[in-house]
């Protein structure tokens, strides 16, 4: 772990804030890769999917005592910090502004370096390091992003992603029309549900879209049909189609490890076919705890860890926000596979 | 020769000579039939995927080959000709094209070979034009044979006049190539537009490139 940078000489700390959407978090990282503190509040809308601005006032209400809990955490002054890292994008705009700006004002206090993390290069960082993965293939599944994605040539290269909506807000959008909440609720419902009903599989070579499949389920629980088994029928649909655009990546690819990450990755049923379609192409599927699954700070503080140790700052001037930062805009110096 | 259910043909009619691919989604084999080597192509099921699903998938599948093969080759694409079609087994025989995967033609010789660029502008311009969509363009569903383009894999094609069918179809040549081969990407591209523009005019080459970018910015989120 941490394979990179503990060639240095002297380690350092990194804190790491995420608020790309419905969590705030703060982690705090030590540059081997020992995780210190995970410390998060997530905003739950009282009714219908987030809205940014309600979640971005939840995020500036609960920040000083996350980031207060978190150096406890850590058993770490505020001075043996080394880099401040925050989620730059994609997300939300006002929730990526909040974050964006403890972040700035922590950094200018203790005169440290500021670091903006792409979102999803984190999540696959984390995974990478708490599963020890070297060149795996991901699937990023949440609920604002659905990709495919493995490392090449210093980037990591989108090899399929959603032409419409995630995956995790199709089933979450769902779930709020049926009045049952976002996910897990419509995964709980389906475990009643005893008929499939065959629901329009949209998959374009390694792309998948979700927005069809939908409005179909939507219109089929309007028509009568029992909600477990529309819950069971949707939730099947997307995961099949994940599974097979991800096989179909792995037959190209011909990866030895896999990762799914993001908060949908906490899915049991989709983790489920996911193994038994990796078995006979020699693949692993490796295995994450879902703390470290869904969106945390200590993603942002571990990515931002690799970022100080190649130099990769930037000044508060170079520090706006990015809601629609694509992970392959990212230069991965350190990704190299051994 | 394990192959089952093909019930025109008795197992004696057909040879199985070897595997030639296993993919993601189906089984290629070499076989003869009475002495003529073709491509069975057999949709296999998974066994990640709940049974209702799987066997409504592979059928669908299995059905677009075919309808969108014969219409392609109608309209002078070169495709594999088709010779039997087994559908509860999800089973397409279908002629042998002895080529090279366009794939390892670019990895091989990547500047020698641009030109196939603009024969595949050419071909999905045809395609589009006539209310096709192949829904996998990229070099692994491409064979060289002779110097020239023959398009296979049809199982997520379909019939429409859609512009987004038809940007899909463009985004995934672009995704494909650009994470495959970065470095002669951009010419790919820009000879593969050519092609296209070649022969469907420059109003319709404008109206899909806009909808390509549009389906990248798309936000990826919906509000319920
Ligand atoms: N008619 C054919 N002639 C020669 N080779 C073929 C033919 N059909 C398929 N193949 C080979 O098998 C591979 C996989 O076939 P394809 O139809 O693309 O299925 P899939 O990609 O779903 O596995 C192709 O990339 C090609 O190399
Ligand atoms: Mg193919």
């Amino acid at each position: 772990m941490g394979i990179i940078i503990d060639n240095l000489e002297e380690g350092f700390v990194s804190l790491g804030i995420e608020s790309t959407a419905h969590t705030f978090g703060v982690g705090v990282v030590r540059s081997d890769g020992k995780i210190l503190a995970n410390e998060y509040s997530v905003y739950r809308p009282v009714k219908g999917g987030i809205h940014p601005r309600e979640a971005a006032q939840h995020h500036s209400m609960v920040a000083s005592k996350v980031l207060a809990s978190a150096l406890e955490k850590s058993s770490l002054s505020p001075r043996s910090i080394d880099v401040v890292a925050f989620s730059i994008g994609p997300g939300m705009g006002p929730c990526l502004r909040t974050g964006a700006t403890v972040a700035r004002a922590l950094a200018l206090k203790l005169g440290v370096p500021l670091v903006g993390v792409n979102h999803g290069v984190a999540h696959i960082e984390i995974g990478k390091l708490l599963t020890g993965a070297r060149d795996p293939l991901v699937l990023y599944v949440a609920g604002g992003n659905t990709m495919i994605t493995t490392y090449l040539e210093g980037r990591y290269r989108i090899l399929g992603e959603t032409l419409d909506i995630a995956a995790g807000n199709c089933l979450d959008s769902f779930g709020i029309t049926a009045g049952i909440g976002p996910m897990p609720a419509p995964e709980i419902h389906a475990k009643a549900g005893k008929v499939i009903h065959p629901l329009p599989l949209r998959v374009k070579g390694m792309e998948v879209s979700f927005s069809g499949l939908l409005t179909a389920a939507e219109s089929m629980l309007s028509s009568g049909v029992p909600l477990p088994d529309v819950c069971l029928s949707i939730t099947e649909s997307v995961y099949s189609m994940l599974t097979e655009v991800l096989e179909r990546a792995l037959a190209m690819t011909k990866k030895e490890e896999v990762l799914i990450v993001g908060g949908l990755a906490k899915s049991r049923r989709l983790r489920e076919m996911i193994e038994l379609m990796v078995r006979p192409h020699n693949a692993k599927l490796l295995e994450i705890s879902d703390e470290y699954l869904g969106d945390n700070g200590a993603m942002i503080a571990w990515t931002g860890a690799l970022m100080h140790a190649h130099g990769m700052h930037i000044s508060i001037d170079e520090s706006r926000v990015r809601p629609k930062y694509r992970i392959n805009e990212v230069e991965i110096p350190w990704g190299s596979p051994v | 020769m394990g192959l089952p259910g093909v019930e025109l043909f008795d197992d004696t009619d057909f040879r199985l000579v070897r595997p030639v691919s296993i993919g993601a989604e189906a089984t290629i084999y070499e076989v003869t039939l009475r002495g003529t080597p073709l491509i069975a192509k057999v949709r296999v099921p998974k066994p990640y995927r709940n049974a209702v699903i799987d066997r409504d998938v592979r059928e669908r599948r299995t059905l677009n080959e075919v309808r969108t093969m014969s219409k392609a080759h109608d309209i002078g694409i070169v495709v594999p000709h088709i010779v039997h079609v087994d559908l509860p087994n999800s089973i397409i025989f279908m002629e042998y094209v002895r080529g090279t995967e366009l794939r390892e033609v670019l990895y091989k010789s990547p500047e020698t070979h641009l030109k196939f660029a603009g024969d595949l502008g050419r071909y999905l311009g045809e395609m589009h034009e006539h209310g096709l969509y192949h829904g996998d363009p990229t070099p692994a569903n491409l064979i060289v044979r002779d110097g020239e383009l023959c398009i296979i894999d049809f199982g997520l094609s379909g019939y429409s006049d859609d512009v987004e069918e038809h940007a899909a179809d463009v985004n995934l040549v672009e995704r494909s190539v650009y994470s495959s081969y970065p470095v002669m990407a951009r010419d790919f591209i820009e000879l593969f537009w050519r092609g296209y523009r070649e022969v469907r005019g420059s109003f319709s080459e404008a109206e899909v490139k806009k909808r390509v970018a549009e389906i990248r910015r798309r936000a990826r989120y919906v509000m319920r």
